[in-house]
């Protein structure tokens, strides 16, 4: 367990520059998108308002009012979570690959420490868990500051009531926010089982090589089937099961492949791992 | 005493060690001889489980490797075991937050000794200094038996002086040394024992200061007759 | 533990935030538009097996609940897991369901498959075989006092070749089961009768009520009039074939549009004429037992004009008295089931809840449908109720 705590301490500080500047991006691209946009409509609406002698209802009736979803659509919002939805997932590979690769030998320590090896699939796993629902976090707390931005800078009349919950607005953050608790962990699980099969494929490569890459891959779609085969199940049975029944069966179906991968990922470490 | 008992390993198609035994005991140091490739690193990779073997066992004092084996065994191989970007007393701290019988006194001491700055990055060291950190991040260890995979290749003359003295000292005197070089004629007078590996088998097994008593062959005499012979 | 303090200020920032973001959110879910019954008169006893299936829309919100004398039971629109795993499902099946779940399983969820009496229910489903557009018959029937089931399935003959088939209604009696069902083919519509002998399980008639042609820019639908959401057993259906055209200025002109009442009992069809006076609220005809209501509402209340169809003579309209806002854009909600009127009706503070007895004209309890908390009134708000059932 304390060994957990190290490399996991480890791994978050290994990348934890990378991971200010991913951070600094995000705020930067969001709090200079609020201003722009804002301003943005705030020009356009002073142009029309001159150009046709409107008064502020009449433009309002022709024009509709401001609402925040037009600056959460907007790319300064959208590409820095984009962004980091990329460089995540290409950690997910390379949290491992750069341990081999390069002027770096480092799998040899990891490998060689007085600890099972499957301490550092644990710690590796957290460490991306810790990141993304770092950025997670991140938005929630941004969200209120940008609403105070747009709001100094949009008069009341020509906005609609912006109310702090409003992460229905985009369809990925329906995803990334849901509105319950129970959904959020459920979602977020996923996730996890996600990386936890992503983990044991890189591990199979490493352990088998080019051949690796093969099974990787057939262990990758197995997975994936073995998960969702309630669905498939219950199409295939014409709907013969209800609603709670696929959802338990699903429950089950996680456990298993999240069994599996850590199963699998310990016997690789133990085993048949190559430097 | 590390025995390695009919080990086979496949490398694709190649059979890569067939059948090879040895043993290695606490107190003395087993070099491996054998031309480059012929299976000297893999020995010592799969010693440490850093790669896996196909049939065969290798037993640490009677038992095969577990993670307490890792406080009792290690391996210093010719690549750098520390993240390029760390401090050498980064790395230092790294082991002593890790192994139990990391002895910081003794990596302070070796590193006066090697007159290395442990302020310095480690992607920045020469190839020498390079190698001398690697060996001390084996030497401070207080572990029964050490690996070491080609210590001297590519070093230059004066670093290759530095590490030799330290294996004549009492840092080296009570464990168990494997060895691997493919130029003998450096440590032939610092090796116990010798293992003459070819095409994946132990030629031969001996005693160095017995057959330089009985009869009066060098190391490399030995091996002109096993592998001319 | 100094050099541990990033992974312990990333952690706790992660735990307070996402914890506090959701407290939050299920306090916010407390606020969360909840409506009750107020009885102003009458017999509370009525509502007090009764569960109203609702839907709930203003601006920005749809929400589906179900109301009831306790309360509201509300099912989070942005709840997308429930959508995924629960769907919705008219209250009559969820209460099958409940009561049969094994015989349940894999059924559609369209009322008017399914018949009902107090010693069976007995489910209908046209199977589409293969890829020629060919069709098999389905029937289960499930003994309610022994708990049985049984089935069988009749092959669908050659000529009955359909896009696709929708059961309206099914009624079964002395060993006969009648279904009438909407085919569709390559834009032709026919509604169709069809009896099953249930003892020989065979295929007896194909009867063809109405048959429409697609003719050059015409178009024809079959309505049918009794409520598609409940599982009632009525001895009539009482439909409308529409023919219609649109026009240049992309309005619609009716070429033709009779109404035809079916007897299950003795196989009539009888054409039938609703006055003219009544054609404009043709939309909110109810049938049920053995009348046809037309309910017309006006600025004191709702006037439900009766037609019976045995007698072939309009009866005295029944009156229910009370102050409706006769422009509001909401449709008012009516429901006949066993002689009773279910009405819910917006009024100036909420809507009206009132159950009328269609036999004697009176009406039986008056309530308000209200929103508990009214701050979260959104004045532009419109209340639809689906179905009221008796569990």
């Amino acid at each position: 367990m304390k060994n957990y705590l190290k490399l996991l301490n480890f791994e978050v500080n290994r990348f934890f520059k990378l991971y200010l500047t991913l951070i600094g991006l995000i705020i930067v691209s969001q709090f200079i998108g609020a201003i722009v946009v804002s301003k943005g409509y705030m020009n356009v609406t002073d142009q029309v308002i001159n150009k046709n002698q409107l008064s502020v209802s009449q433009y309002i009736k022709e024009y509709g009012l401001f609402s925040f979803e037009q600056f959460v659509g907007s790319e300064w919002f959208v590409l820095p979570i984009l962004f980091s939805i990329a460089m995540l997932m290409i950690y997910v590979f390379f949290i491992w690959y750069r341990d081999w690769f390069g002027k770096n030998t480092f799998i040899y320590r990891l490998l060689m420490l007085p600890t099972e090896r499957i301490t550092i699939y644990f710690a590796k796993l957290t460490t991306i868990m810790l990141l993304v629902l770092g950025l997670v976090t991140l938005q929630i707390l941004l969200i209120p500051i940008e609403i105070k931005i747009v709001t100094s800078i949009i008069p009341t009349d020509f906005r609609s009531d912006f109310s702090s919950s409003h992460f229905d607005s985009l369809e990925m953050l329906v995803w990334l926010y849901p509105n319950a608790f129970i959904e959020f962990i459920l979602i977020y699980g996923v996730g996890l089982i996600l990386v936890a099969v992503l983990f044991t494929a890189i591990l199979i490569e490493r352990s088998y090589g080019l051949k690796g890459i093969f099974f990787a891959i057939v262990y990758g779609m197995l997975s994936f089937g073995v998960f969702i085969a309630p669905i498939l199940l219950n199409v295939f049975s014409n709907d013969y099961f209800y609603a709670l029944e696929i959802f338990l069966m699903l429950l089950v179906m996680s456990i298993i492949v999240l069994g599996s991968a850590i199963w699998i990922a310990n016997h690789l470490l133990k085993y048949k791992i190559r430097v | 005493m590390i025995e390695v008992k009919n080990v086979e390993k496949k490398y694709g198609r190649k059979r890569v060690l067939k059948g090879l035994s040895f043993t290695a005991e606490k107190g003395e140091i087993t070099c491996l001889i054998g031309i480059n490739g012929v299976g000297k690193t893999t020995i010592m990779k799969a010693i440490m489980a850093l790669t896996p073997i196909n049939s065969g066992e290798i037993l640490i004092d009677g038992k095969k490797i577990r993670k307490e084996s890792f406080e009792k065994v290690t391996f210093i191989p010719d690549t750098i075991t520390m993240l390029p970007q760390m401090k050498i007393c980064d790395a230092f701290s790294f082991m002593a937050d890790f192994y139990k019988n990391w002895d910081p006194q003794r990596a302070e001491e070796l590193l006066q000794f090697f007159k290395l700055d442990p302020t310095e990055r480690i992607a920045n060291l020469s190839k020498g200094n390079m190698a001398k950190v690697n060996m001390i991040l084996g030497l401070a260890l207080n572990v029964d038996y050490l690996l070491m995979d080609e210590p001297f290749s590519g070093i230059d003359i004066f670093s290759r002086e530095q590490i030799a003295e330290v294996f004549t000292s009492h840092l080296i005197e009570d464990r168990g040394v494997i060895i691997t070089t493919h130029e003998i004629s450096d440590i032939e007078h610092l090796i116990d024992r010798a293992v003459l590996i070819d095409n994946g088998e132990v030629l031969k097994e001996f005693s160095v200061e017995e057959v330089r008593e009985k009869e009066g062959k060098s190391v490399v005499d030995v091996m002109r007759e096993v592998y001319r012979g | 533990m100094k050099k541990y303090w990033k992974t312990i200020l990333m952690s706790l920032i992660i735990v307070t935030t996402i914890g506090s973001y959701y407290i939050q959110q299920a306090m916010a879910s407390k606020n969360d538009i909840s409506f009750k019954i107020e009885t102003t008169r009458g017999n509370k006893g009525e509502i007090d097996n009764l569960i109203l299936q609702a839907s709930y829309q203003s601006d920005d919100t749809y929400h589906r609940l179900n109301i009831s004398k306790e309360g509201s039971t509300n099912q989070k629109s942005g709840s997308f897991v429930g959508e995924l795993i629960g769907q919705y499902k008219p209250l009559m099946i969820q209460k099958y369901i409940q009561e049969h779940r094994k015989f349940m399983r894999g059924k559609e969820i369209n009322p008017g498959q399914y018949f009902e009496d107090e010693d069976r229910l007995i489910y209908t489903y046209f199977r589409s075989k293969g890829l020629g557009n060919l069709f098999t018959l389905q029937i289960d029937t499930l003994d309610k006092h022994t708990n049985d089931s049984s089935s069988f399935e009749i092959n669908m003959p050659d000529q009955v070749r359909y896009d696709w088939i929708t059961e309206r209604d099914v009624y079964v009696e002395n060993g006969k089961i009648k279904i009438i069902a909407t085919s569709y083919l390559n834009g032709d519509e026919e509604l169709h009768l069809y009896t099953v002998d249930k003892n020989k399980k065979e295929l007896e008639h194909d009867s063809i009520l109405a048959k429409l042609q697609l003719e050059e820019r015409t178009k024809v639908i079959i309505q049918v009039f009794n409520d598609y959401n409940k599982v009632q057993n009525e001895n009539y259906i009482l439909y409308m074939v529409e023919k219609y055209k649109y026009l240049e200025n992309g309005e619609r002109e009716i070429i033709s549009n009779p109404m035809y009442l079916y007897n299950y009992l003795n196989n009539e069809v009888k054409e039938w004429t609703i006055p003219a006076e009544l054609k404009s609220y043709m939309n909110s005809i109810i049938l049920q037992g053995t009348d046809i209501f037309i309910p017309v509402r006006s600025t004191n209340g709702l006037v439900v004009n009766r037609y019976n169809i045995e007698k072939k003579q309009w009866e005295e309209p029944i009156n229910f008295k009370y102050p409706s806002i006769a422009n509001a854009k909401e449709e008012p909600s009516l429901q006949i089931t066993d002689g009773k009127l279910y009405l819910v009706d917006r009024v100036s503070d909420g809507h009206l809840f009132l159950i009328g007895d269609l036999r004697t004209g009176e009406s039986l309890y008056e309530g308000k449908i209200i929103i508990e908390n009214k701050e979260k009134l959104d004045a532009d708000y419109s209340l639809y109720i689906e179905q009221i059932a008796n569990i």
